[in-house]
Formats: C-alpha cells, sequence, structure tokens
C-alpha cells in the first residue's frame, strides 16, 4: 500500500520502541484494502503487538487488541477526540458530537439523544415493522434482487425521514452526495469535503424555521446549549451526522446481515426455526463484520501500552473491527457464533461516544430478522462485491443480489 | 454499609453496557430497552463488576455508593 504523503517514524518524532517490526504502512483508507485482504491485515496488525505505528500521514498510531481499544474508549480523558475522528486530519474537524470533548460534547449529545431514547424508538415501532414490511415484499414480490438497493439503503432513509424530519427528495439525494463526499475527505478541507451535504441540511433547516414544523428538527433548531440557543451551524453539523451516520451505517449492518444469512443456508435455518434468536444474530453480526470498523482519538498525555509508551499528542487509529475479532476475547473469531453473549464487542464503539443510534439500529435490524423469516429462504444470486473503507471506517456489500427460494 | 446503586431511568439510553459488566446485577427491561436491577441485588459481592458498570455507562446513569 502506498502512502500519499511524507511519512515521519516515531522514533525520530518520538524515540519509542515499536518491537522488533518496526512500523508498518497500514492505510485503513488505501483501496487495496476490501472483503479479500482486510481481516488478514487486522490479523498481521494483531500479531504485529499490542502497539503499531503506521508511516502513512506522517505518522499515526493503531491499537488493534480488544483490551486495549476498549480501555482507550473508556479513557476519553486521555484519550480525547477534540482533533478529529479520522485519520488523516484536514483542516479542522467539527462533526457534532464525535469532534468534541466535554462538557459540550455531553451537551450536544443530550440534544441528538432526544430523537432516539428507548421510549421515542418504542413509539417507532408499529411504522419500523410496517416500513420493513413493505420492502421485503416488495422485493420479494419482484423477484429479488439487489437488496443493497431494494432493502439496505432505502430502510435507513426512511427512517430518517420519520426521525429527523428530513423530506423524501433530501433523503433521495444523500446516498449520492455522501459516496462523493468520502472520495474528497482526505484530500479536502473539512468543511469543503461536505459543502454539498451542508447545502442540502441547510435548505433544511430554513424549511423547517419556515414553515414552524414541531418534528425533531424543528425541535432541535430551539435547544439550548452552553446556557445559550443553539447556532444554525451547531444544529447543521449536528443533523449532518445523523444523516451521514444515520444510513450508511444500517445500511451496511443490513446489507452485512442478510449477505451472512444468504450464504449459509444452515444459519439462515436455525435462525428460521427460532426467530427469538434474531437479536444474537445482530449482535454477533456487529462484531464479526464491524460495520463502521475505525475512529481517531489522540492523545493529551503520555499513555503506557505494554512495553510502548505512546506521547502526548499522538494521533491514534483504534480499530474496533480489529479488536472485535482478537482471540484473546473472542475464541475461535472468525466463525460467526450464535452463543457468544452478546453486546461485549465494540461495533457499536463503547463509552461517552458510543453509537447514538444503538437501540434504534438493534430494533431495525430484528424487526428485518423476524420479518424475513416470514418470507421463503434467501440465497445469493450472483456476485457480491464489496469495495474499500468508505472514509477509512464504513464497510459492507455494495451489491448483495438475492433471490428468494420461492 | 451495604453496596447500593443508584439507577437514573431518565437518562438510561438502553445500551446495555451494564448488562455486559454485571449481568448479576443488571438487565435491560425487555419491554422498555431501559435498565432495571434484578431482585436481591447487589450484594457486597458484586461491587467489583457494578463498579465496572458505572464507568462503562455512556451516559452516566448509574452511581454505586454504601448505604449509611
Amino acid at each position: 500500500m502506498s502512502t500519499p504523503t511524507s511519512s515521519v517514524s516515531g522514533t525520530e518524532r518520538g524515540g519509542c520502541p515499536f518491537g522488533s517490526a518496526g512500523p508498518t504502512d497500514f492505510d485503513h483508507n488505501s483501496s487495496d484494502l476490501s472483503e479479500s485482504t482486510i481481516w488478514g491485515e487486522y490479523a498481521a496488525l494483531r500479531a504485529r503487538g499490542r502497539v503499531n505505528e503506521s508511516s502513512a500521514y506522517g505518522g499515526f498510531y493503531l491499537l488493534t487488541h480488544f483490551a486495549d481499544v476498549r480501555a482507550a474508549l473508556r479513557d476519553p480523558d486521555a484519550f480525547a477526540s477534540g482533533h478529529g475522528h479520522r485519520v488523516p486530519v484536514v483542516g479542522v474537524p467539527r462533526a457534532i458530537p464525535i469532534d468534541y470533548d466535554p462538557p459540550l460534547h455531553t451537551e450536544y449529545r443530550q440534544a441528538m439523544t432526544k430523537a432516539l431514547t428507548p421510549d421515542r424508538v418504542r413509539e417507532l415501532q408499529p411504522f419500523l415493522r410496517e416500513l420493513i414490511g413493505t420492502l421485503v415484499r416488495d422485493f420479494h414480490d419482484s423477484g429479488g434482487g439487489d437488496a443493497v438497493t431494494g432493502i439496505a439503503l432505502p430502510l435507513p432513509l426512511r427512517v430518517l425521514t420519520e426521525v429527523v424530519g428530513f423530506s423524501g427528495e433530501t433523503v433521495a439525494r444523500l446516498r449520492a452526495l455522501t459516496e462523493e463526499m468520502w472520495s474528497r475527505v482526505n484530500d479536502h478541507d473539512y468543511d469543503e469535503a461536505r459543502k454539498d451535504i451542508r447545502a442540502l441540511i441547510d435548505a433544511e433547516i430554513e424549511r423547517h424555521r419556515t414553515g414552524r414544523m414541531e418534528d425533531y428538527l424543528g425541535w432541535l433548531l430551539t435547544v439550548r446549549v452552553a446556557g445559550r440557543p443553539i447556532t444554525d451551524d451547531e444544529a447543521a453539523r449536528a443533523l449532518i451526522t445523523l444523516a451521514i451516520a444515520g444510513h450508511e451505517t444500517t445500511m451496511n449492518a443490513a446489507g452485512s446481515l442478510m449477505w451472512l444469512l444468504a450464504r449459509d443456508p444452515e444459519l439462515q435455518d436455525r435462525l428460521r426455526a427460532d426467530p427469538d434468536l434474531a437479536p444474537r444474530y445482530v449482535e454477533e453480526m456487529m462484531r464479526l463484520r464491524t460495520p463502521a470498523q475505525n475512529f481517531a482519538r489522540h492523545t493529551t498525555r503520555a499513555v503506557r501500552i505494554g512495553d510502548v509508551e505512546i506521547p502526548a499528542g499522538s494521533r491514534v487509529l483504534l480499530s474496533y473491527a480489529a479488536a472485535n475479532r482478537d482471540e484473546e476475547q473472542f475464541p475461535n473469531p472468525d466463525a460467526f457464533d450464535v452463543e457468544r453473549a452478546g453486546r461485549g464487542h465494540l461495533g457499536f464503539g463503547w463509552g461517552i461516544h458510543q453509537c447514538l443510534g444503538a437501540l434504534l439500529a438493534r430494533t431495525e435490524l430484528k424487526i428485518l430478522l423476524e420479518t424475513l423469516c416470514d418470507l421463503p429462504p434467501i440465497r445469493l444470486a450472483g456476485e457480491v462485491t464489496f469495495g474499500s473503507l468508505q472514509g477509512g471506517v464504513h464497510f459492507g456489500p455494495v451489491t448483495l443480489p438475492l433471490a428468494f427460494a420461492d | 454499609m451495604a453496596l447500593v446503586v443508584e439507577v437514573d431511568v431518565a437518562v438510561c439510553n438502553g445500551y446495555g453496557n451494564c448488562a455486559v459488566a454485571a449481568p448479576d446485577v443488571f438487565d435491560l427491561d425487555p419491554d422498555t430497552d431501559i435498565v432495571l436491577v434484578k431482585p436481591g441485588r447487589p450484594t457486597d459481592d458484586d461491587e467489583d463488576a457494578v463498579l465496572e458498570a458505572v464507568a462503562d455507562c455512556p451516559v452516566r446513569a448509574l452511581k454505586a455508593g454504601r448505604s449509611a
């Protein structure tokens, strides 16, 4: 894998040892990483040691062992977020809430959680059952096809209209604009890369203000943070997060789940015989496939992990996906095992930045599985394709041709 | 002084991390997805697990202490 920027080795920068292996050139944004290579890359990093340094992007540290990634996520004072959640950092990253630290982060999260509370998710259940039922039955009635465009993508987009208050026209443009954004994030200023999505969101804010709309988006414009009214800029940044993270993650999770079932008839039969297993299938998919794979932090002080000291001010990429296949934590880690204890993985992250939409996603995916169990089994009907990690983070089937065993 | 846990059900957002850290003490109510404390819990033997659960809660909905 090539690296687009010059490298500064950790030895030059901090004088720290990296074990016998030396720095790697691991680049989570590389187009070489896809289904056939990425899991082996993660395994190789885990085998090299608890702390690796990549020479890409001027140098960054990598944590891939479950215990270390989890410990970092539990220590947001030492592993802070205020310098952005990605590597590389281009411009000034200001995604709300993930590029902020407490106390402001806490206030932003509270305002965003309002859309996603347990009460709200319970209230949404009839809508979710109706929506998912319609999507899956239509897909079945048309003889199957690409399950990403037929089910996995429209599901979260429609949910965004209901949960946030975006229009159908807005969410219809979201996927293409998001893909375009990912193609620009590594070599454009932060806000420049997101300007088309920002324009879409700004128009939604205007529409809600003019129409005095009383949905979540309308409410968000009226909240107070840090003892003052939220600004339109802050509301827009929070809404961009809901728009992007709210569809890309669920799309990949739903696609991954259907792919796992379609490629393994025995696994699917077991669920169909006992649909109460659906939540376990969801958790084990989140562990094994980890739709959002890598997030960055920066160290506010020197941190010792094993025999390596990571200096203060270092970029550290926490690989949830690599950690979720750490055999110290998950024996036979590459196998889908319904018997594993449910929620102890890092598929939604862990700690104060843990996925805001986890409960909604768990509910949607459970209903998707239950709905599929009411129809004939799904089978692969062509070549499944995977791209590289979108933004160095997001991963799932890009196309998933399915048919029903009618 | 007995170990006591205090849960803020208005803050709980149904992550379930507590039930991973202290499965004998915490669970999520299957109907509401909000944390519940299991009957007769916590006991003094649960202290380590409860402290883990408190540290693991993404929204700080749990507190542990000792009764007077």
